[in-house]
């Protein structure tokens, strides 16, 4: 019994088409622009504190954030001693260059620390003084 | 009579372009957005906060409700509270003076600035245990 076989079709060896993997990335790419804002880092590691109501910002402005760190440690621009920092912003107060001061917060930080902080800076005249906080999930 | 010689042109393969410096370039940006990207979002609260011994520092003619925050809890006008929103909410013509105790951390201060908003209170000052207002 003689059987018959088919011809083997012929392969056509070609790459893996990559195509639908471009599309997938570059929606990953164009949700990644939409919804991330890019901010400069702080310059320590801090746990902001929490809060559900209040106006939203797209991150924080470096040169008109007074930073607080867990432990109590200030910085804002390069300067982290206080009183030369409460000395940089009694320069500037009056000026368009720190209409509002943004002072970010660890939220471990204690609030008498925060809230004589903030005293001895509105003593220097600057007019607006806002709390950072994360919104809570 | 010269016959032209015809050449036939070898068949076009129309092959499609090679994407995979494109996959390395998206692949690099897709990368450099995830790192420098931050996603959390981020509030600020105006602050209001009158220093004793100054001009700012008018004395409200009403009696200000005042909460003090402190290791033990919230209190408000002596009475403990749990619920701060909702016993921030009955009044809110009243101002309230939130005063800082030593072991209270800033998140708690926060907390209290944002339930007074919750409530709508206007007039909130802030001052730290200690300092006579």
């Amino acid at each position: 019994m003689s059987g018959f076989s088919l011809p083997r079709p012929q392969r056509h060896s070609r790459g893996i088409s990559i195509l639908p993997l471009i599309n997938v990335v570059f929606l990953l790419l164009i949700f990644i622009v939409l919804s991330g804002v890019i901010a400069a880092p702080d310059p320590f590691e801090l746990m902001p504190a929490q809060a559900s109501a209040g106006e939203e910002v797209d991150g924080a402005d470096g040169e008109t954030t007074v930073y607080v760190s867990g432990s109590g440690a200030l910085r804002f621009r390069e300067l982290s001693d206080e009183a030369a920092i409460v000395a940089l912003i009694a320069q500037l107060a009056g000026t368009d260059v720190l209409a509002t001061l943004t002072l970010r917060a660890d939220a471990a930080v204690p609030a008498v620390r925060i809230v004589k902080l903030v005293e001895s800076l509105r003593a220097t005249g600057i007019t607006r003084i806002q709390l950072q906080a994360e919104r809570r999930p | 009579m010269l016959k032209t010689l015809r050449i036939s042109p070898p068949a076009a393969r129309r092959r499609p372009p090679d994407l995979t410096p494109v996959m390395d370039v998206v692949f690099i940006l897709v990368v450099f957005f995830m790192v420098v990207s931050t996603f959390s979002q981020t509030l600020v609260k105006p602050l209001t906060v009158t220093v004793p011994g100054t001009a700012e520092a008018v004395p409200s003619p009403v009696e200000p409700r005042v909460l003090v925050l402190d290791a033990s809890g919230n209190v408000l006008d002596g009475e403990p509270v749990t619920d701060l929103a909702a016993a921030l909410a009955g009044d809110t013509s009243t101002p309230l003076s939130i005063v800082a105790g030593n072991a209270a951390s800033y998140q708690a201060l926060v907390d209290a600035l944002d339930a007074a908003q919750i409530a709508g209170i206007d007039d909130v000052r802030v001052r730290a245990a200690g300092d006579g207002q």
